[in-house]
């Protein structure tokens, strides 16, 4: 069912099972994702999406199976992985500047004892520049927007210089102009072979945005390239009676009944 | 010279106390200080009985286990039981106490301990416990020496994990992500909290230990936007507490614990109104100004 991959996979996820005081949140998950990809992680609320990108990562105990990135366990290639979390995750009164949080992203590089020096500053000015935040860097963190808080975690996670990227919904609560700036410097970092994976709500946008799809509702219904995968069929089966989220599926099928009309105006949710 | 003694000793545990504050304040776990500095009760009375010494280096073992212990505990119900953390300090600290208080009233006769004694402490007692060599030589309070290696190890274990300890503070899976264990870091400053505060509490009593490790960390948390900063400021707010605290009780000729605690308060109250950041003084001449400059 899946596309066979025929370079050595970024990640492959094996039989995974995943569960909080026995309730399967996630169940025999299995797939393999190439790498140099924008990959989205779509399903409806409860779905597992967050909960498997930390699986991924290590940071939650698995009740079945097994993770390997570029073929190794995920534990010798950690300074190549990289994690945005969910903005709300963290205390943003936290007595630290811009510049302080996107240094945190050279701790793993720095390794015990070590301490920051100027190169790592300049690596962390540079991704302060990529993500158009060069003006705040001394600026305190709680004094930042929505949005300009999304971009400090994505500075911080480009300082890592990473080879795959798991972001936890990005896009929450970012205006268009910020999304739009984060999406054009995600396919810039996919263009440089790196691997991007985000867990992402909004469905009107996932043909535009990836090149890969996850389609997960506790188990995967599908993946695979989206011109092939994100089909009506699969949406169905992800969102199942979900009456709220249909509303969405039918517009979806109705734009595929009007091809020209996409991109020419976002509805306005 | 014994005014002296009393002021270094306090304005010691203060620093101690400040720096580890400082994280524990930003991990909103401040009253786990509180805690471990009543349930450590148990440890030091097994410790004495086991032992039938009160030589202060058992005292601290017995203690800092039980320390650990409590941190352990709290992380469990919060965790296993789903309880909040609020509730599970609540339930842990009062149980363990309470452990003590029965040992120590079973065995009334052999100790020479009791609950006044680890609850208030005595600071003006440190001169009086002096380290003496074979030949009569005074090189100073016991309890001088021993609050200054604390603070060497704090300050020794703050600047070489100083990456690590905040990077587990701001944003725990983050850290986890990039293979900097959070529950190691944890427990590591739990262990120093444990540390710290046993080793303070014999000298200033529990209270104080309490006030010390919350108040010149929140004062200093009022008056800067930088950690470093904080961290520096925690220290300097512990000292000025320690010297006009002592000052304050000799004039009153009260309690010199008391006069320190009540002095944090004092210092933290003058940041809250007068901080040029957060203060509330500021915020509402701020507000008016913008008022006149819009009208």
């Amino acid at each position: 069912m899946q596309p066979e991959i025929t370079t050595t996979p970024a990640l492959e996820v094996h039989d995974l099972t995943v569960a909080f005081d026995r309730k399967p949140v996630l169940w025999n998950i299995d797939l393999k994702l190439p790498a140099g990809k924008l990959i989205g992680i779509i399903g409806p609320n409860g779905a597992g999406k967050s909960t498997l990108i930390k699986a991924t990562m290590g940071l939650l105990p698995l009740s079945s199976g097994y993770v390997r990135l570029y073929d190794q366990p995920i534990d010798n290639v950690r300074n190549r992985i990289s994690y945005v979390p969910q903005r709300e995750s963290v205390d943003w009164d936290f007595p630290a500047s811009v510049m302080d949080v996107v240094l945190m992203g050279r701790y793993g590089k720095l390794g015990l004892f070590r301490r920051v020096r100027q190169a790592d500053r300049d690596v962390a000015l540079d991704c302060l520049r990529k993500v158009g935040m060069e003006a705040y860097a001394n600026r305190q963190i709680s004094q930042l927007s929505g949005g300009q808080q999304q971009r400090t975690f994505l500075a911080r996670a480009l300082a890592q210089q990473a080879d795959i990227y798991f972001m936890d919904e990005p896009f929450a609560g970012v205006d268009a102009a910020t999304e739009k700036a984060i999406i054009g410097l995600l396919q810039a970092m996919t263009e440089a072979q790196k691997t991007v994976i985000v867990v992402h709500h909004d469905l009107q946008s996932v043909t535009h945005y990836f090149d890969w799809v996850i389609m997960l509702n506790t188990r995967l219904v599908a993946c695979g390239p989206t011109e092939t995968t994100f089909t009506q069929q699969n949406l169905q089966e992800t969102y199942g009676g979900k009456l709220t989220l249909l509303s969405d599926v039918g517009d979806l099928i109705r734009r595929e009944n009007f091809p020209n009309r996409e991109g020419v105006s976002k509805p306005v949710l | 010279m014994n005014d002296l003694y009393i002021i270094l000793t306090a304005s010691l545990v203060a620093c101690s106390c400040g720096l580890l504050g400082c994280f524990l304040i930003l991990r909103k776990m401040a009253m786990v200080g509180d805690a471990i500095s009543h349930a450590v009760l148990p440890g030091i009375v097994i410790a004495f009985l086991v032992s039938g010494s009160r030589d202060s280096v058992t005292m601290l073992a017995g203690a800092s286990l039980i320390g650990m212990l409590t941190t352990f505990l709290i992380e469990f119900l919060h965790k296993k039981a789903r309880l909040q953390t609020d509730a599970s300090i609540g339930v842990t600290f009062t149980c363990l106490f309470a452990i003590g208080v029965v040992l120590i009233s079973l065995f009334a006769g052999k100790v020479d301990l009791d609950q006044d004694c680890v609850l208030y402490g005595e600071i003006a007692y440190v001169p009086l416990d002096m380290i003496l060599s074979p030949t009569g030589l005074i090189f100073g309070p016991r309890a001088l020496y021993i609050m200054g290696a604390i603070f060497i190890a704090i300050v020794l274990f703050i600047t070489f994990g100083y990456k690590e300890l905040l990077l587990t503070t701001f944003d725990p899976a983050f850290a986890s992500a990039l293979g900097i264990s959070a529950t190691f870091w944890h427990y590591l400053l739990m262990g120093a909290v444990s540390a710290t505060t046993v080793a303070s509490f014999e000298s200033v009593g529990a209270i104080l230990v309490v006030a010390l490790l919350i108040g010149p960390a929140a004062t200093a948390y009022l008056l800067t936007d930088n950690f470093l900063v904080m961290l520096i400021l925690a220290c300097v707010a512990g000292v000025l507490v320690s010297i006009s605290g002592y000052y304050i009780a000799v004039w009153l000729d009260g309690s010199i614990a008391g006069a320190i605690a009540g002095m944090t308060g004092l210092l933290f109250t003058l940041a809250m109104l007068f901080s040029p950041t957060h203060g509330l003084l500021f915020k509402k001449l701020r507000t008016t100004s913008d008022e006149v400059s819009s009208a």
